[in-house]
């Protein structure tokens, strides 16, 4: 659906914390139509350049708050993701990535219900992990980007 | 007497606004510019600090309302039952924000909310009184793959026929659906390796009437297979129950005109508009019929207000001939 708005094409860069670059992220919004309430973010499938990068590696941070991972936020319970708000997506990788051009493939879950229907129940009882196409609204492919690094400051 | 006025759904904008093409003031402004004269609107899209929106941001939104002489149709709202990770809602947790949107859509003015099946019979039983309390109808939508004959909904309809006051359902066009739109099928062949005589041939076969089992026992590949399933899923036969009108009539409030894609001859040849309006117009329906474009699930690059100007051209050529 949106699948080319989900990230921000301009905000690849590198995370530094205490003089040491800890990983990097992303602007991303929601690939489907509407916001909503953060425990129904499940992450992301992330591959970049060939490498696999799983949940756990993952931070998100969004509504002014430090990054969270998506153990937190599925505690987050009534805190809303609007729809025009950009969230940062947070990849740990020590040492970050290089200069350059990256090749992003990325897969958003957001178990948002339309209705109620047997699959998002589902969805309670067993969150799939991303990639599989749960939760990815009307994108049902894994969305591939060409990203440039940001330059650091 | 049959009143049908035309509204529309600001979600059938959401590639321009989702893209930043257009702010919520220019899909309001744009809605005016088209003749529409009343607007529904998916809270969670665009409602800031939803559900809990501000009263600076409603007034605001009264004001644009008013300078654009548009009014608001409907409220329209969503049960996650996701929203804690290991458990469903619980009911206390739907009635608190079923009332919450039911107040927030009477502050700004909405005749009705929409909300969907999960509420549950028993609790929208209970909601109505509310609704009652706060003079907002609650309404719930039937969408596809629902349809009249589903268990729960004939349990919804036995409420609403017997609370009629401030209940009500508002059908999507999606359960008439008969055949696939032109973007369904480039997407079958450009997202999901399809090949486009095959696409066609199988369109043809579903219209003919062969079968899932045969056309699955057929010369394709698994994506090919894939959308022989996904025809049967979406459009059953290929031939609308249009006496489930009949059904759902005497308790429609509003109208979801469900639309994907039409050419410039603005035909829908997905949906059996040419069929379903008269029956309405006929039945005596007054109320708002909402355009409810949905291409953008399928290209966002398409522009909306085209196809939109084709679908209020084609109902108005169909209801001033009826």
């Amino acid at each position: 659906m949106f699948d080319q708005y989900m990230v921000r094409k301009d905000s690849l860069e590198n995370v530094t914390e205490g003089g040491r670059t800890t990983g990097f992220r992303m602007g991303v919004r929601i690939a489907d139509y509407r916001g909503c309430f953060l425990p129904l973010h499940n992450g992301y499938y992330l591959e970049v350049d060939g490498v696999f990068y799983p949940r756990e590696q993952q931070k998100f941070a969004i509504n002014g708050k430090a990054p969270r991972s998506f153990a937190e936020i599925s505690k987050a319970v009534w805190e809303h993701w609007d729809f025009d708000a950009e969230g940062m997506l947070y990849v740990e990788k020590e040492g970050g990535l290089a200069p350059g051009e990256h090749v992003v493939r990325i897969q958003q879950s957001v178990l948002a219900s339309y209705g109620y229907m047997p699959m998002q129940e589902e969805w309670v009882k067993n969150p799939p992990v991303p990639g599989g196409g749960a939760g990815s609204g009307k994108t049902h492919v894994v969305c591939e980007y060409h990203l440039m690094l940001k330059e650091e400051n | 007497m049959s009143d049908i006025r035309l509204s529309l759904t600001l979600y059938a904008l959401s590639a321009e606004y989702t893209t930043g093409r257009f702010t919520l003031e220019d899909c309001l402004r744009k809605a005016a510019q088209m003749g529409y004269t009343g607007i529904e609107m998916v809270a969670s899209q665009m409602v800031p600090e939803y559900p809990y929106p501000s009263r600076a941001w409603m007034d605001h939104f009264k004001e644009l309302l008013a300078k654009y002489d548009l009014h608001p149709v409907c409220y329209s709202a969503y049960i996650d039952m996701g929203t804690h990770a290991d458990r469903d809602l619980s009911e206390a947790e739907i009635v608190e924000s079923t009332r919450a949107d039911l107040e927030y859509a009477s502050y700004m003015g909405f005749d009705i909310v929409r909300t969907q099946h999960a509420i549950s019979p028993k609790i929208y039983r209970q909601m109505l009184p509310y609704a009652a309390k706060v003079g907002v109808p609650l309404t719930i939508e039937m969408h596809h793959p629902h349809n009249p004959t589903v268990p729960v909904w004939q349990e919804y309809l036995r409420i609403m026929k017997e609370e009629p006051e401030y209940s009500g359902v508002v059908p999507d066009f999606s359960i008439f659906a008969e055949h696939p739109h032109k973007l369904e099928k480039i997407q079958a062949v450009e997202d999901f390796g399809c090949r486009p005589e095959m696409v066609e041939e199988i369109t043809a076969r579903h219209t003919a009437g062969d079968s899932e089992e045969e056309m699955l026992q057929g010369d394709y590949t698994v994506p090919e297979k894939n959308y022989v399933k996904e025809l049967f899923e979406t459009y059953g036969d290929g031939h609308a129950h249009l006496e489930w009108l009949n059904e759902v009539l005497p308790y429609t409030r509003y109208i979801h005109g469900k639309f994907w894609y039409l050419d410039e001859d603005e035909i829908d040849r997905t949906i059996p508009c040419d069929k379903l309006l008269p029956l309405i117009k006929k039945a005596g329906y007054s109320g708002y019929m909402a355009s409810e474009y949905e291409g953008h699930h399928f290209s966002e690059t398409l522009n909306s207000c085209e196809q939109l100007q084709r679908w209020v051209n084609m109902s108005r050529r169909i209801l001033a001939s009826c």
